[in-house]
């Protein structure tokens, strides 16, 4: 087991880094930089731009420095890599030499934006935000996202608890009345659910409860996001609608899943021993169909907290909650570079990590099934 | 006697009737009998078939063109019948009072003043020229939601089917050959897809979106030759959907593969592909004839209950600005449309409109989708 974890675990960072490459290099691609527009959105003069970059380290080549660019800084850690003879002649005869000048090319290959930013990655050093309101500030990656990150996980968390506690009974109660009234009226519903996208459940239910009703407030205006978690009404108002929102989607998705893999349990042959034993319908059902239902079900929590913290963007936006996916559009609009790799690494070993941990799941559930 | 001669009819057309059952006739048979799923067929096909039928609704002066233009407006009646082409009883006058609430009531205000200005109060207004109505009302800049909303569907369906099909396609011929061949060509066509399953794929979508759309918007106007040009024309002539194809196409395959491989290792070991192997049929046939029509009924299901989520990403994408081009409809940025001119609290119902297209869409492909399970997956019949 632990053998198999470490080999996931190492696995992994192939991934990352491939995923760094990627991001790294698309998002450089984009047309336009981090400094062409200043913060009243008008352009930023040349020679700024020029300084801004120097300080910053974008003036260096994006994945590898090759003499071919140019870029020759001072320094006592670089390589010789050749040399390189220049002779001015006059007439251009050889016989007549001007001058003769003879250049030491220096070069360190990988002195280049994307290594020293893997270099940084190692010491987990994510580099300052190149967004134009915090450069100035020299705010960093890493404290950015460590703000905005818990906000992004209360909403995944509660909405997960909320997906759980309503999705299970809800296909329990459709397995246990297989075929009946109530089966189709709470399958109709976890279709329906799965059916609604959250830019479709998110504008209403802010209609609905937000406008129409003036139950809870439309956004958030205490900055209790940013606070955390606390014992209060208001809280509670804020996090109902984005909650809702992802909340009902998933436990449409694991009312479903819940439902079937019950129903696949109750023809099993110790359910039927169970049966033959002279036990109650309730305690067959509750205590030894119900438990080994649960193992799929148990499985998907992984890959849907990854999922609702990588999701989150739509809920974020229309809520207008500081989170990490507002933090991902904003660098993407603002080529804040530094941000935007910082928040897809942060997103890949969320995937990852939740992976792993379904098949971890599976063999803490199910001792049938073995990693060797 | 008797009895023994009206036995041999029965028994004949009996042996008749079986001879004519074939797998795809029950799985009719068996499709027919889920209801919703029936109804979802209906629903699809009337989508489908208004959506795509909204070119002839534009000619024939029912629908607004693509721009929000009222096309409406540049027929002129006196080439067309002397009967009323659309005779609607919220026809405004000239007189500003007349505009009043019978369609045009679903405008917003601002759009009814819009409105008013353009079409009642111009001066030189054709008293014979009809106005337009708005069935589900209009947005502020004066254009038609019920055309948007057709044209929308268009982009949606487009993008659900193609990127199903691709992400099939693709996803079948990776997965057959990784688990038909097996060995070490399996191993390392796995591990690749075990390598990109850890991609954030909405991350990465949006930002091939956030490079394609920039790139399409830089090139907009100048010509370039070669295959880039041609990329770029193409995709400009289908409203930015063909790099959005990319998009959704290049990370979507993977799940399909894993399962495509999944069923084709399940059925590899089947006795009938081992008879198959020992009467010297080649791979290419046991691949085409024995093993493809068991696995893509299962895969297919998938695919089609994989549509909803192709739709809402590319509802997604177009909600923040990523999807399609500005200037063509589509239900995401139709939402955010409203949402961006504080929709929310006045005029709530041109909301509803792409909503429930979006949600009918959806429901209608997971219920098409059950049913295609009930009927064409081999290993379910008999559980429900």
């Amino acid at each position: 087991m632990i053998k198999f974890l470490i080999r996931r675990i190492l696995a992994g960072i192939p991934v990352l880094f491939a995923i760094m490459l990627v991001t790294f290099t698309l998002s450089h691609l984009l047309p336009g930089g981090p400094f062409s527009f200043s913060g009243n959105n008008r352009k930023v003069p040349e020679y700024l731009v020029r300084q801004l970059e120097e300080k910053f380290g974008l003036n260096k080549p994006i994945l590898f420095n090759t003499w071919n660019d140019g870029y020759y800084p001072d320094g006592d850690d670089w390589k010789i890599i050749g040399y390189h003879t220049e002779t001015v002649t006059l007439g251009g005869t050889k016989d007549e030499i001007r001058s003769k000048t003879e250049k030491v090319l220096r070069v360190d290959m990988l002195d280049s934006q994307f290594w020293n930013y893997v270099w940084g990655v190692m010491q987990l050093d994510f580099g300052p935000s190149l967004d134009k309101s915090q450069r100035d500030q020299n705010v960093q990656v890493s404290d950015e996202i460590a703000a905005r990150l818990p906000v992004s996980m209360q909403v995944g968390l509660f909405s997960v608890v909320l997906g759980f506690t309503l999705g299970i009974p809800l296909g329990v109660l459709a397995a246990v009345y297989h075929n009946s009234l109530i089966d189709n009226v709470a399958m109709f519903f976890a279709v329906l659910g799965q059916a609604t996208p959250g830019i479709v459940l998110a504008p209403i239910l802010i209609i609905v409860f937000a406008v129409e009703l003036g139950w809870v407030p439309v956004a958030d205006q205490k900055n209790v996001w940013r606070e955390g978690p606390e014992l209060s009404l208001y809280y509670l108002q804020i996090l109902a609608l984005p909650v809702l929102t992802l909340g009902t989607g998933m436990s449409a998705g694991i009312a479903r899943l819940t439902r079937a893999s019950l129903l696949q349990v109750m023809h099993e042959d110790y359910v039927r021993t169970a049966r033959a034993k002279g036990l109650r319908e309730r305690v067959v059902i509750y205590v030894h169909a119900l438990k080994n239902a649960l193992i799929p079900v148990a499985t998907i929590v992984g890959p849907l907290l990854a999922g609702v913290l990588t999701g989150t963007f739509v809920v974020e936006l229309i809520f207008v909650i500081p989170g990490l996916g507002g933090a991902f559009v904003d660098g993407v609009a603002g080529r804040d570079y530094t941000m935007i790799m910082g928040v897809t690494i942060l997103y890949a070993i969320f995937l990852i990590i939740g992976n792993i941990l379904v098949d971890v799941m599976y063999t803490w559930l199910d001792p049938r099934i073995r990693f060797d | 006697m008797a009895v023994a001669e009206d036995a041999k009819p029965v028994s004949l057309s009996k042996a008749n009737e079986e001879n004519r059952s074939t797998p795809l006739l029950d799985a009719w048979k068996l499709f027919r009998r889920n209801r919703g799923a029936s109804v979802a067929l209906v629903v699809l096909s009337v989508i489908i078939f208004t959506a795509f039928s909204a070119g002839l609704l534009t000619r024939m002066g029912l629908l607004d063109d693509r721009t929000g233009a009222q096309a409406r407006h540049t027929i002129n009646p006196a080439n067309m019948d002397s009967q009323d082409p659309y005779p609607d009883p919220g026809v405004c006058a000239r007189d500003q009072q007349d505009l009043n609430p019978y369609w045009c009531s679903w405008l917003t205000p601002e759009a009814l003043v819009l409105v008013q200005n353009q079409h009642c109060n111009r001066p030189a207004v054709d008293l014979n020229q009809k106005q337009w109505c708005y069935l589900l009302g209009g947005d502020s800049a004066g254009k038609d939601w019920l055309s948007q909303t057709i044209y929308g569907a268009q982009v949606s369906l487009t993008v659900g089917l193609v990127g199903a099909t691709m992400s099939l396609l693709v996803g079948l011929v990776y997965g057959v050959v990784s688990g038909y061949y097996g060995g070490r060509i399996d191993n390392i066509m796995m591990r690749f897809v075990d390598f990109m399953y850890g991609f954030p794929v909405l991350v990465m979508i949006i930002l091939m979106q956030v490079f394609f759309t920039q790139i399409a918007r830089e090139y907009q106007d100048q010509n370039k030759g070669g295959v880039v040009g041609f990329v770029l024309d193409l995709n400009k002539s289908m409203g930015g959907l063909l790099f959005l194809f990319i998009a959704l196409g290049a990370l979507n395959w993977i799940g399909m593969a894993r399962q495509a491989r999944g069923l084709v290792l399940s059925y590899r070991e089947k006795e009938f592909v081992e008879a198959a192997h020992a009467v010297g049929a080649t791979d290419r046939r046991i691949i085409f004839v024995h093993l493809l029509p068991n696995i893509l009924g299962p895969l297919m299901v998938l695919e089609t209950l994989a549509i909803p989520g192709y739709i809402f990403t590319e509802a997604f994408l177009s909600f923040i600005g990523l999807g399609v081009q500005p200037g063509t409809p589509s239900w995401g940025s139709m939402i955010s449309q409203v949402r961006e001119r504080g929709g929310f609290f006045s005029n709530r119902h041109v909301l509803l409109v792409p909503s429930i297209a979006l949600v009918l869409t959806a429901l209608s492909f997971n219920f098409l989708g059950d049913g295609l399970r009930d009927a064409l997956d081999p290993r379910l019949r008999g559980t429900h």
